[in-house]
């Protein structure tokens, strides 16, 4: 990630290190690293010069997607609060809804990257969101078509509910 | 890469994400997936939730029988406890033993909740006998079925009871029913066929809720349950005790036609109405009528209720009953929002009631502070009506909105919306809307 130059009058943000498994460094906002329960969990152990963390089971692609979606859910929850206290009408949690479809719409081993990576960093909204994607792209399929989507091989017996 | 696209990863899956995926899928697509590999074989005995409708099943599994999905299902459990079982058949190509044994089966795992349904109307169906003194039952919903009590009930556990469309042979059955679940906090009784020539009786100190919703309209019911919040209740007046009354804060009385009037009905309406002490919203359907006890008798009303915020009243405002309406409003300084809505096919019946209303003190002088929202819907725009609404117009200082809703059939209604408009206004600041 590059760093930029950030001419506003407010203070520079905090930032920490997330390191990928293969060895990639991305810098991101601490409030936007704190939406993995596990780092968060960890924050307060941690001597306060040591903004580093090894994220061993997460490859930099998928961690890329995850930054994307912490920063998005991040600045979606402001703008949402900030809507609510001027008490004027916004549609924010309809469009991060959308927004969240159209993220978890990706190919199955991208979404199982994901799901993976939510499970390991605890960030419980894109863990829910990605077991829902799974159970929807498995729902009124037949046994048959979900092998195929997913590529499991058949070593049962017998089919006992197979359509003709 | 090309390894990558062709690898099986969801049956690799760590359990707890497997099992919670399955657990949102489709009860019967659920435990499909157990034949997906060898991987797959044990995930649906994860599931603690059963659904099995015989219908539904037979729809999409056409030439599968449904009881073989039940009983394989049931055998791969092993002895782990089920939390819910939900069961819909059709008895008439079904034996009753099968389903039988399927409901002792999962209630010897520790069941917790029961929804049973028939749809198909049979004989008189005996459930299994340890159903009625099952220790760990937390809810019991029996749907259309015509049952046999066995002569030892106890639900130790049991707080939800809900039976809709259930015959039982004699009320003295209902009654054991409901006095064998020590701990019930919500009883419903709907769409229920109920022949009983003796009294109903329905207690127990932790019911905080009552829906009673039966099919004929003259069931004799007594009430008594010291902490009972929420009632909806339909038929002829129950007799509820004191104290249950003064527990409730929310309450929807209405009659059931056919209904046949009798004079202690009249007496229980206002006891009701009377006894409603910190009720803060109430639906009365067809009450008024009961409170005003003819043209002879003043009605008995409440005096002062101060709790009360929302109030609807489903009535046809005849003559003879807008003084009772006016004087009942008098008795709830605080309420906030007032709707009437007229019942479809509703009569008028013109009564001069003249005299009547005049022997009534209609002085409510500040009775309507607090009235903010008016709804009036199916307005007719007869006399009667219109001297309702000049009324509130006129004593309300605190209305902010009349929201008048014409029934269908009207068709030229300026000279009625004209009157309306010219009413006093006792609130400046009051909008009117008809539609």
């Amino acid at each position: 990630m590059k760093d930029s130059f950030n001419p506003s009058i407010e203070p520079p943000k905090k930032t920490v290190t997330l390191v990928s498994s293969d060895g990639y460094d991305f810098e991101v906002e601490e409030e936007v690293a704190l939406e993995s329960q596990v780092i968060k969990d960890g924050f307060e152990d941690k001597a306060v010069d040591d903004r580093e963390y090894l994220l061993f089971n997460v490859h930099s692609d998928t961690l890329e997607l995850i930054i994307k979606y912490c920063e998005k859910h991040v600045s979606s929850r402001k703008s949402i609060s900030a809507a609510a206290a001027s008490s004027s009408s916004s549609n924010g949690e309809e469009a991060l809804k959308e927004w969240d479809e159209h993220f978890i719409s990706v190919d199955t081993n991208t979404l199982y990257d994901i799901l993976m990576a939510a499970d390991y960093l605890n960030i419980k909204s894109l863990l829910d969101l990605a077991i829902q994607k799974v159970a929807d792209t498995i729902h009124g399929r037949s046994p048959e078509q979900i092998r195929k989507k997913f590529n499991i091989e058949n070593d049962s017996i017998i089919d006992p509910w197979a359509s003709e | 890469m090309v390894l990558r696209e062709r690898m099986d990863r969801i049956s690799d899956l760590p359990d707890h994400l497997r099992n919670r995926i399955v657990s949102l899928l489709w009860f019967e697509d659920a435990v499909r997936t157990s034949i997906l590999s060898r991987k797959w074989r044990k995930v649906c005995s994860s599931l603690k939730h059963l659904d099995f409708h015989q219908q539904s099943f037979e729809r999409t599994h056409g030439k599968f029988e449904f009881k073989d999905f039940v009983y394989q299902t049931l055998l791969r459990r092993d002895g782990l406890s089920i939390d819910t079982l939900s069961l819909c058949v059709d008895l008439r190509n079904l034996s009753s033993t099968h389903v039988n044994s399927w409901i002792s089966f999962a209630l010897s795992r520790n069941l917790k909740e029961l929804n049973f349904s028939v749809f198909s109307w049979g004989e008189i169906e005996k459930l299994p006998c340890c159903l009625f003194t099952c220790t760990t039952l937390v809810m019991l919903k029996l749907n259309y079925i015509s049952i046999e009590l066995p002569s030892i009930i106890e639900f130790p556990m049991l707080k939800i009871l809900k039976l809709t469309g259930v015959t039982l042979p004699n009320e003295n059955s209902m009654n054991r029913l409901f006095s064998s679940c020590p701990l019930l906090e919500k009883l419903y009784v709907q769409d229920c066929l109920m022949e009983f020539h003796s009294t109903l009786k329905i207690s127990g100190s932790n019911i905080v809720f009552l829906e009673f919703v039966p099919l004929n309209p003259n069931i004799d019911v007594k009430i008594s349950a010291n902490n009972l919040r929420e009632i909806d209740y339909w038929g002829c007046p129950p007799d509820i005790s004191s104290e249950t009354l003064s527990s409730l804060l929310s309450v929807n009385f209405g009659l059931i036609s056919g209904f046949a009037t009798q004079d202690v009905f009249y007496d229980r309406a206002s006891n009701i109405v009377m006894g409603l002490h910190n009720v803060t919203k109430m639906i009365l359907r067809g009450y008024i009528k009961l409170l005003y006890r003819g043209r002879d008798s003043l009605p008995r009303l409440p005096r002062y209720c101060s709790s009360l915020q929302r109030l609807m009243l489903n009535m046809y405002p005849e003559k003879c009953l807008v003084p009772v309406i006016i004087l009942l409003l008098s008795a709830y300084p605080n309420l906030k929002h007032l709707e009437v809505a007229v019942p479809e096919h509703a009569s008028a019946h013109t009564l001069n009631m003249d005299g009547y209303s005049q022997a009534l003190d209609l002085s409510t002088e500040k009775s309507l502070r607090n009235l903010k929202i008016v709804d009036y819907d199916y307005f007719e725009g007869s006399e009667s009506e219109l001297d309702l609404l000049k009324y509130l117009l006129e004593n309300a200082d605190a209305m902010e909105k009349m929201n008048i809703l014409y029934t269908h059939e009207m068709t030229d209604v300026s000279g009625i919306n004209e009157r309306i408009m010219a009413f006093k206004r006792a609130s400046a600041d009051v909008v009117i809307s008809i539609r």
